[in-house]
């Protein structure tokens, strides 16, 4: 199979699972402003948020057997592929959808548009499209670049799926040609060289998402924040009072509400819920024969600790870039441009520069890995720490801590509630979500992880490829629940300590 | 109000340094040199690339090293790129080896890093004790505990005819549909040795012609043979081409399956050893010595032959000593495809396969 091949099956496999990705994410970001109630709003958000966190490996381990029935049909494996990971990229739209900046014109103006516009002429068709890329098409078109850019560059799920039924390829990659090339190929460079063309596709998806962006005039839909033209985001002053024709969906009178929760629902099951099941009940048997294999704590030590670096410098360069003054958006390219390429470049890019003689003092070391992981995640930290300034209000997060000074003890406490509320809590959930995506990454953790130094997944990664086995199932269940422990406890004593 | 926030964000940052650092400490790797013992080995752990199944040598390598008290930092490959990542990795590393002893599950590999001067020669009692056929004569490499290519059946496929023979089952690849027949993609690991022999048995003419057929056919070929066993152990496949460590996984798992050993037309088995060598430039060259003396023993090869991987000892051993399941697999490999001269036919049948899958 050629470079070439691979390129064309991932490109049309992305556009595919970015345009449905995009439609779906636009109805469930619907269902989402139609929610009233708190618990309802929490139940979509973890449904959302499940198959985003639940690590690829884990999904394609638990489905081997249906994998396995699904070779040699190719088309239905390539369905199987493609539909997993349309589930667990929808997240990502209904993301974008919610948390981008909101059309330069509003929706009002756009079927007033509608009503009068005469599409009937050529210039009349150009007019129409240059209205609907600053309408809310442009949303979509964001949500889908980030969709396809995620699509395009996976390698954990392809390697997974992946066969060949004679020369007919299934769930064929251009990822999969370059892991393979790597392999063989005599330097890091030359590996690299033969993937000018995916990161040329990545590269103008990306520069054209962000030309997009730069469309932007009105305000910062969902998070509150207003952008001024080509420039950072600028909090306001007073919490954004919802309204208008999108907040406000007549969702209750039609089919939409219940079809989309149902999608969510079974999205959240497929994706995670069955799976953690399905190897939860093997890890029942496996669990016994665990203590025959205590390595297995060092590995998870090293995947915490990896986890927690990565997550700790991508909340920092994330914050670095949302401090970028007026005129400087380059500058979240530059910081979201590396990881938006995936795993698999990234970390070639990385252990091509590390394996040089300057940088000897940190090849073999965590660096490498750490600092691809962080470049990795910083697109992600951009995205949350700016959708975890919604509802913040700057003069009461001002007067909680003025009131923190206070003689009192009573106000006092109050005051670091009402802190750890507005501005702990949301940091403390963003770094979480962080962590446990760099935990659970396996691309780049297997390209860089330093001798003696190997993080669980990359272990775990290995041995799926014999298939179910009961201990292995232990030890998957083992990996899943130690970032949910870290993150409860971590919680846990943040929120005491904070207020004490 | 700035004042408050520029105290804040620096609160912040020295919680996040200072986390940071913590971590970093925690972090720290064990596979730093050290100082000098009085043997004039680097005091630090023996760092071990090993291309065998994490599965079934960690613990061969923690035996070691509560025997000895050698603290050992291994380095496993992944099924995927099984054997050429790390031999890659080996190469790459020349200038600056991070690697003391390269344990490798397979001989072609070890054959090029010799080739490549990135071997050391290390000739001990292990080394004596091994057969001619499955070490090199100056000492850079040596073979034990083997594994053989098996043809693995789903029994459940016994009812169109499909039994563990190898005869038949050969017979039966050499017209129809193949789509039920699996096999590893050749460029990593043992099928790579396989395509090899194929390379010198039959010249690259036929085995060109007959890859090419075993493709327009609809063989299914998959990322490694751990996978091969799975399809055909869940029935997806009725019979393909594995190893015998593989195939006991699905036997172990109480999975249809049975197995015959592949042979060539003379009869011929493909018996693949696992190698072991010494990196040019250990600093730790002592220890070194010792692992491999402790992986080339009568008892380390009787305990991979106790294994759940059902190693194949290479050198004298009482065989009641064995399982029943090893018994068998020492009968066939009395008769091995001799891989010591495969060097050349090696690089050729992959400079041929590089381009055929990775263009």
């Amino acid at each position: 199979m050629t470079l070439e091949a691979g390129i064309w099956w991932a490109l049309g496999r992305a556009v595919v699972v970015a345009g449905l990705a995009a439609l779906i994410g636009w109805a469930v970001a619907r269902l989402w402003r139609a929610i009233k109630t708190t618990w309802a709003r929490r139940c979509l958000a973890v449904a959302l948020i499940a198959p985003l966190l639940t690590p690829a490996a884990l999904v394609g381990y638990a489905y081997g057997s249906l994998w396995a029935l699904a070779v040699p049909y190719p088309a239905l494996n390539e369905a199987l592929y493609s539909t997993v990971l349309l589930m667990r990229l929808t997240p990502v739209a209904v993301g974008v959808w919610l948390l981008a900046p909101s059309p330069p014109i509003d929706p009002a103006a756009a079927h007033a548009r509608r009503l009068s516009a005469d599409t009937s002429r050529v210039r009349g068709v150009a007019s129409f499209l240059s209205f609907l890329i600053r309408s809310r098409l442009r949303t979509g078109l964001l949500a889908a670049s980030a969709v396809f850019l995620l699509a395009f560059s996976d390698l954990e799920m392809a390697n997974l799926f992946h066969a060949s039924a004679g020369r007919t390829t299934i769930a064929y990659s251009w990822t999969i040609w370059v892991f393979d090339n790597q392999v063989l190929a005599p330097t890091l460079t030359h590996a690299l060289r033969s993937i000018v063309v995916p990161m040329a596709i990545q590269m103008a998806v990306l520069l054209g998402a962000m030309e997009l962006l730069t469309l932007t005039r009105g305000e910062w839909a969902g998070t509150g924040f207003s952008l001024r033209e080509g420039g950072a985001p600028v909090a306001p002053s007073e919490p954004r009072v919802e309204g208008g024709a999108q907040s406000t969906p007549r969702l209750g009178r039609s089919l939409a509400l219940p079809v989309t929760w149902a999608y969510v629902v079974v999205a959240v099951l497929f994706t995670s819920i069955l799976p953690l099941v399905l190897v939860s009940i093997d890890a029942l048997r496996g669990v016994a024969t665990l203590p025959k294999h205590d390595w297995y704590l060092d590995l998870l030590r090293n995947s915490v600790m990896y986890g927690v670096l990565a997550a700790i410098g991508a909340l920092g360069l994330a914050w670095v870039a949302l401090r970028v003054r007026r005129g400087r958006w380059w500058v979240v390219l530059l910081v979201c441009a590396p990881g938006l390429l995936g795993s698999l470049v990234l970390a070639l890019a990385v252990q091509a520069v590390i394996i040089q003689p300057a940088f000897d003092a940190v090849y073999d070391t965590p660096i490498g890995l750490v600092a691809a992981h962080t470049l990795w995640l910083a697109p992600v930290a951009v995205l949350l720490c700016w959708s975890v300034r919604v509802g913040r209000v700057d003069t009461s997060l001002h007067s909680a801590r003025l009131l923190r000074k206070s003689a009192a003890v009573r106000p006092r406490r109050a005051a670091r509630r009402l802190a750890w509320a507005m501005r702990g809590r949301p940091i403390f959930w963003v770094g979480a979500v962080l962590f446990v995506l760099a935990y659970f990454e396996a691309v780049a953790a297997t390209a860089l992880y330093p001798t003696g130094g190997d993080p669980m997944i990359v272990r775990v990664y290995s041995f799926m490829h014999f298939n179910q086995a009961f201990y292995l199932s232990a030890m998957v269940v083992l990996m899943m629940a130690v970032p949910v422990v870290i993150v409860g406890v971590g919680a846990w004593v943040l929120r005491v300590l904070w207020r004490e | 109000m700035h004042a408050t926030m520029t105290l804040f964000n620096l609160r912040a940052s020295a919680c996040v340094c200072g986390l940071a650092l913590f971590c970093a400490l925690l972090t720290g790797c064990d596979n730093g040199g050290g100082g000098t013992s009085s043997s004039g080995d680097d005091d630090g752990p023996l760092v071990v690339y090993c291309a065998h199944d994490a599965v079934f040598s960690e613990k061969v390598l923690r035996d070691f090293e509560d025997e000895t008290g050698i603290e050992v930092v291994p380095r496993f490959d992944t099924e995927a790129s099984k054997s050429l990542g790390l031999v890659q990795l080996i190469m790459r590393e020349r200038d600056r080896p991070r690697c003391d002893v390269f344990w490798n599950n397979e001989q072609l590999g070890m054959m090029q890093l010799q080739r490549e001067g990135l071997l050391q020669p290390y000739k001990g009692e292990g080394f004596a004790r091994m057969p001619d056929a499955y070490k090199d004569p100056d000492g850079y490499w040596c073979g034990f505990a083997a594994r053989l290519r098996v043809w693995i059946v789903n029994t459940k496929a016994a009812d169109k005819g499909i039994e563990a023979d190898a005869a038949a089952l050969w017979q039966r690849t050499q017209a129809g549909d193949l789509s039920r027949v699996a096999i590893a993609k050749p460029l990593f690991g043992t099928t790579r040795t396989h395509y090899t022999v194929f390379w010198d048995a039959w010249g690259a003419g036929k085995l060109k012609a007959w890859h090419g057929d075993w493709r327009d056919r609809g063989v299914t070929e998959v990322n490694g043979n751990g996978v091969v066993m799975n399809l055909v152990a869940r029935g997806s496949c009725d019979y393909g081409l594995t190893d015998t460590d593989d195939f006991y996984v699905a036997l172990d798992r109480k999975d249809p399956v049975a197995m015959a050993p592949f042979r060539l037309a003379d009869g011929r088995v493909i018996c693949i050893p696992n190698t072991v060598g010494i990196i040019n430039g250990t600093k730790r060259l002592e220890k070194a010595k010792r692992l491999v003396e402790y992986l080339l023993s009568r008892k380390n090869e009787k305990n991979l032959a106790w294994s759940p991987s059902r190693q194949i000892p290479l050198g004298p051993i009482d065989v009641k000593e064995l399982p029943q399941d090893v018994k068998d697999l020492y009968e066939w490999s009395k008769n091995p495809y001799p891989l010591s001269g495969l060097g050349d036919a090696a690089d050729d049948c992959l400079d041929w396969l590089t381009p055929e899958y990775a263009r």
